[in-house]
């Protein structure tokens, strides 16, 4: 999903509920990861649920390519978005990006009073962190 | 006695008059904290307006005013609780502080060949005072085990022996709302000469609780989870009891006379109330305490419970939804398969339902569950079947919506 699509799908949501209908609707646009990556070293803490993040550098571009998963749907919305927003950057362009205030402009604020909590804070917090 | 009427008595939380997500809120987290009454509100506001200084200090007009009210509102709490002469009620931040109290005040008298005793119904606050004081004092600390189908082994009697020195109990499970047989297990703590404390803070705002009947040497609870403030909780002990701890802070307040090397603690109460105490909370938890003994206690239990069985017979139905509580419980615990917590709690918020979901600080019992966590709706006086109802067809929407 491109970031259009996102902005398209979540500016018209006109309450908690929609967007919540809609992260669970762009959380099937996620590529689940293989049992074989959920494991300690790719855990995400800090996260009320379960959370994955790989990230690969492409050592000729300096992209990075991230993949995730959580056993939590509203999550994978929020992986799913997140993602959007990160795929193909270098380091530099990861760095600068306020990812939050992105999730802010997508009426997603009523979920990130409690991002503290539900880890979406800590998600966005070691992507930068592992791509540094 | 004031008829029980659902109506009129909601009218008097104004917090619940307000849209949630644009949606009618519907507050079903009552066992984590409780909303409070206009009169509890009132007695904050009261106090600062109209008699607000330090008490058992000064010697003028306003000292004396909220002394008076202060200490009457020990005797208030003490009649709540229908404590027996020979004991005190000591204010305290809430049920957590009270156990740290006990905890800590015992420290000297244990020694690494005594045991300490819980149940493996335990919130952590009935838990973690406990298995710290077994580090520092080498007694060995141990648990009742309790099986899932909220049943007592038949032999828990076995626990107790002659090296238990102290046993600490919940009456009510918070993560479960299964009550424990505590006269019984008061009775074989007795019959091994342990120190008693029991762990009211769920049952508080639902059962009357009667201290000279009850028979422990401690019993503690908050007032923030019995429509009082956050911030204020009683530790009520026998006086022999309290005598022998140790306070778990000194300074002000609890001090009868101090040389720089010597200090001569004050007597009970006071030796445990280190500081200026909270004093709008006090006024606020007597006033709760007030609120609740002018109410028909037993009407507004049956209510709690006939919500919390509404829910419970739709969802025992569910053949993916397993429910941990009983059928005399004001709340329900549950989970659903293949569905994440988290999900269903964002939906139901969504909707404007808060209820808890996660380990509810009992992460013991959910390993001996199975589980990491379960959903938790829980009830008070001011809930009615539309919360009831609305919480049950917003869940199933959830589960519809999140089914894969």
């Amino acid at each position: 999903m491109n970031i259009e699509d996102i902005k398209n799908s979540f500016n018209q949501c006109q309450s908690k509920e929609e967007s919540f209908r809609a992260l669970v609707k762009i959380s099937k646009t996620l590529t689940r990861l293989d049992t074989d990556f959920k494991i300690e070293i790719n855990a995400v803490t800090g996260c009320e649920s379960q959370v994955w993040l790989l990230a690969e550098k492409n050592q000729e571009t300096g992209f990075w390519h991230f993949q995730a998963d959580s056993d939590a749907k509203l999550i994978r919305g929020f992986l799913a978005i997140i993602l959007a927003y990160v795929e193909g950057l270098n380091s530099d362009q990861i760095q600068q990006l306020d990812l939050l205030s992105q999730l802010n402009d997508l009426n997603l604020e009523a979920y990130l009073t409690s991002s503290r909590n539900n880890g979406i804070l800590a998600i966005i917090t070691r992507i930068k962190e592992l791509a540094q | 006695m004031m008829p029980f009427d659902p109506i009129s008595l909601r009218q008097q939380f104004p917090i619940l008059s307000q849209l949630a997500h644009d949606h009618p809120l519907v507050y079903l987290d009552n066992a984590a904290t409780t909303q409070k009454p206009d009169v509890v509100l009132e007695a904050i506001i009261d106090y600062y307006k109209t008699s607000n200084a330090n008490v058992h200090r000064g010697s003028h007009f306003l000292s004396d005013k909220a002394t008076n009210q202060f200490e009457q509102a020990r005797d208030t709490v003490a009649a709540f609780i229908k404590a027996p002469e020979n004991s005190h009620v000591i204010w305290c931040k809430g049920a957590t502080e009270a156990i740290n109290q006990v905890a800590y005040g015992l420290e000297a008298e244990l020694q690494p060949e005594d045991e300490i005793l819980i149940s493996s119904l335990e919130h952590h606050a009935n838990l973690v005072p406990w298995q710290q004081l077994s580090k520092r004092t080498g007694a060995k600390l141990r648990s009742i085990p309790f099986t899932s189908d909220a049943k007592w082994e038949a032999e828990y009697a076995s626990y107790f022996t002659d090296k238990t020195k102290v046993f600490a109990c919940t009456q009510i499970s918070n993560a479960l709302g299964v009550q424990l047989p505590i006269n019984q297990l008061l009775q074989e703590a007795k019959r091994v000469g342990a120190l008693t404390l029991i762990d009211g803070a769920q049952v508080v705002a639902h059962y009357p609780v009667n201290m000279t009947e009850l028979d422990c040497d401690f019993y503690v609870f908050s007032g923030h989870k019995m429509y009082a403030p956050t911030g204020i909780g009683v530790l009520y002990g026998k006086s022999a009891a309290l005598e022998r701890l140790q306070p778990l802070q000194t300074g002000g307040e609890m001090v009868l006379k101090v040389s720089l090397l010597e200090t001569e603690f004050n007597q009970l109460p006071y030796r445990l109330e280190a500081g200026t105490p909270h004093i709008e909370g006090v006024l606020g938890l007597a006033t709760a305490c007030d609120f609740l003994m002018a109410q028909d206690r037993q009407a507004i239990l049956s209510w709690e419970i006939s919500l919390a069985n509404r829910v419970r017979r739709i969802l025992m139905n569910e053949a993916d939804i397993k429910v941990y509580s009983p059928a005399d419980s004001t709340l329900i615990s549950f989970t659903v398969k293949n569905i994440n917590a988290l999900d269903l709690n964002a939906f139901l918020d969504s909707k404007g339902i808060g209820i808890r979901s996660g380990s509810h600080c009992a992460h013991p019992l959910m390993a001996q569950l199975g589980v990491t966590g379960t959903l938790r709706a829980s009830f008070a006086c001011y809930n009615n079947e539309r919360d009831a109802d609305h919480f049950v067809a917003t869940l199933l929407d959830a589960i519809d919506l999140l089914a894969d």
